[in-house]
């Protein structure tokens, strides 16, 4: 490693100088540039820099807390157990999945981890697939948040509820049905080489300790626990950062105006709002506050598919469902998604929202 | 993997984990985590300074273990470190890159810049009245409001008069003043209150939103009234001579969530005011047409530029209704 990091080390401090002598050389008054910028590309800055911590202070409360649990699922909570306790039957098993974020109150952030060990540890893929759609939404803090937000149109509050329900039911019955491979990035064969790992783990120890040191035992699960956070933070962070870093740079860069001129129309204000909460990438519990700024230019239709396809899919959580998914998988949730949104949420607006 | 490897990835690790631990104890100890986060969310973030300094020191244990080679496997075989010098500095620099910007640049707070970027509220009552009925037919958008910042105000007099509103049976002609449904039944109380006051009305940090709405959606019966109002300006092109906003940010949990609001003012030497100055202003509500919507416009008596307050954000919050309502009934018992 140290001789690697020594051949490809002094290689890149060369290059680096060499490619500083060419930029020099093309271009000598760019220091001058550099070291006076404009009033403007200050205040952007300073924008972009409070968005993004302000993003990722936000964040991090929740994604420690989905490496907390996924962390103390992987140590204490046995295979066994989670089967035992996911229903048989494929759709009491939908509906249950419906409800887990009242269990984990959590935003997507934090639900990606939870879910990526639920499934190694034998949860069904549908299920996982229906909590990580309604798991962000059908839960208490967001309703609640969402309730202040429209406080003065509970039918908005509703349907984002029930068509959350309804998208995640159909896709998980669509995933139930067709999805035969297992889509996990890490193949299964990984994941049960590590639950052996583990295993030889713990018979190492016993066999050290088992004589002087019983509470030992519990000491070394509860630093694995934090072994395994640690990596899990880091594994997962990072997509939370790309995600937080280009989330910010779009909100500082693209003024929101120059966005939503461009849909006006009926099917272009949906697919506007689509692609505004993909971009966004907010966390479901603050996004209901950003889409009632939006009341007096964009139908209700067209809020109801800002508030479901936001915490569904958006450019955070695609990164993070890109970690733990083949490429393939996340494509067809993608278009599931997309289509079962737009769909119901245009359904929705003509029969209850403006019935007319 | 080489124990060295392992070692150096820990200690990395922990120091990386221990700095963004030390970034929010560092703004809470200098009070400016409020400049990123909504009170309501503080708590959550405080606790996650503990938790990331807790598995910082974890990491930073393994790492001693490691060293001593005690601690022959490590978990991380689930997810494998890359081999690759290249991968792991990506990854990592991720990590630095945020931690950099908190830790050495200077915190802002933020102002009219953010307000451009994100358009004016001007017509806050739109926030409590349904315009669907309006809006269903697409808003038709005059060819100027294709410049940034003026979507918002498109043609909203026309597209939802307070007359959308049931008008209740007009048994008291003060409550005939101020028609509400369930929505803005506090709203209109409150005005109610207002109205029959002659007390100069506060626009103050707490209920900055509710204010402004109420006074917006009842803005024909408070023509004349006295307003006191603070705030940070700011100006669109498209605004005439004199003319500018003071305005808030309002912040629901984060600062990538901040929506401005403001109410428009004008003054006769109001352009020798700079974007961002804090002013206080006290002055009486008119109305006047900004981009083809009526919206109320303070024609300000005295205005002085006050320091930047300690926390220029506004949180939305209904206790206020709840507070200012309580005090009447103080008053009258």
């Amino acid at each position: 490693m140290r001789a690697l990091f020594y051949r490809y080390g002094i290689h890149a401090i060369f290059l680096a100088i060499i490619g500083l002598f060419l930029i020099l050389a093309f271009d000598p008054g760019l220091f001058t540039r550099i070291s006076m910028p404009d009033l403007p590309s200050v205040q952007s800055f300073s924008t972009f820099k409070t968005i993004l911590l302000g993003i990722l202070l936000e964040t991090l409360p929740f994604l420690l807390l989905g490496v907390f649990v996924s962390s103390f699922m992987q140590l204490f909570i046995s295979e066994s157990l989670i089967r035992k306790m996911i229903p048989r039957n494929p759709l009491l098993g939908i509906l249950v999945a419906c409800l887990l974020g009242f269990l984990f109150p959590v935003c997507e952030c934090g639900l990606i981890p939870i879910v990526r060990r639920l499934i190694a540890k034998g949860m069904p893929l549908y299920i996982g697939i229906v909590f990580i759609l309604a798991g962000p939404i059908v839960n208490p803090v967001v309703i609640a948040a969402t309730y202040t937000a429209f406080r003065t149109r509970p039918e908005l509050v509703y349907s984002r509820l029930g068509l959350a329900l309804l998208v995640g039911i159909t896709i998980g019955m669509i995933v139930y049905k067709f999805v035969r491979y297992n889509p996990l990035k890490t193949e299964g064969q990984a994941i049960s080489d590590h639950e052996q790992h583990i295993g030889h783990h713990h018979d190492h120890h016993h066999n050290h300790h088992h004589h002087s040191h019983q509470h030992r035992h519990e000491g070394g699960k509860f630093l694995a626990m934090m072994d395994h956070a640690g990596s899990e933070f880091f594994d997962m962070g990072k997509y939370v950062m790309i995600g937080s870093i280009l989330t910010a740079a779009i909100q500082t860069f693209l003024p929101r105006a120059s966005l939503a001129s461009i849909g006006q129309g009926e099917l272009s204000s949906h697919l506007f709002m689509m692609g505004f909460a993909y971009l966004l990438s907010l966390c479901s519990t603050s996004d209901a506050f950003v889409a009632s700024s939006f009341v007096t230019t964009f139908s209700s239709a067209s809020l109801l598919t800002f508030l479901v396809f936001g915490p569904m899919l958006d450019f955070k959580s695609t990164l993070m469902l890109l970690s733990i998914f083949k490429s393939r998988f996340v494509l067809l949730l993608t278009i599931l998604i997309a289509v079962s949104v737009l769909a119901g949420s245009i359904i929705v607006g003509h029969f209850y929202l403006s019935p007319s | 993997m080489p124990q060295r490897t392992m070692l150096f990835h820990y200690l990395l690790r922990s120091i990386i984990l221990g700095s963004f631990s030390c970034l929010i104890v560092r703004l809470v100890q200098e009070g400016r985590l409020h400049y990123y986060i909504a009170p309501r969310t503080e708590l959550y973030v405080k606790l996650a300074a503990l938790g990331l300094f807790l598995v910082a020191v974890c990491q930073a244990f393994i790492a001693f273990q490691t060293y001593d080679a005690k601690r022959k496997e490590s978990c991380s075989c689930n997810h494998p470190i890359s081999n690759s010098l290249w991968k792991n500095a990506a990854a990592y620099s991720l990590f630095i890159l945020p931690l950099a910007l908190g830790l050495f640049t200077q915190d802002t707070l933020l102002g009219s810049g953010m307000a451009s970027l994100k358009g004016m509220n001007l017509t806050s009552s739109a926030l409590v009245i349904g315009t669907d009925s309006a809006v269903a037919s697409p808003a038709v958008i005059p060819e100027s409001s294709i410049q940034p910042d003026k979507i918002k105000e498109v043609d909203l007099a026309e597209m939802m008069p307070v007359t959308t509103t049931p008008p209740p049976p007009a048994t008291d002609p003060l409550q005939a003043l101020f028609p509400s449904d369930t929505y803005t039944e506090l709203h209109a109380r409150l005005g109610m209150k207002w109205y029959q006051s002659d007390d100069a009305i506060a626009v103050n940090e707490f209920g900055f939103m509710e204010t402004l709405t109420t006074l917006d959606l009842y803005r024909d019966n408070f023509i004349g009234k006295t307003v006191e109002i603070s705030g940070f300006v700011y100006r669109e092109d498209t605004m005439k001579d004199g003319q500018f906003v003071i305005s808030r940010l309002a912040m629901l949990c984060c600062s990538a969530d901040t929506e401005p609001y403001g109410i428009l003012a004008a003054v006769p030497d109001g352009n020798k005011l700079a974007d961002d100055t804090w002013v206080q202003a006290t002055g009486t509500i008119g109305l006047t047409h900004y981009l083809g919507n009526e919206v109320m416009e303070l024609k300000i008596d005295e205005l002085k530029t006050i320091k930047q307050p300690k926390s220029p954000y506004v949180y939305p919050d209904d206790a206020f209704f709840d507070a200012m309502l309580a005090e009447k009934e103080k008053e009258h018992p």
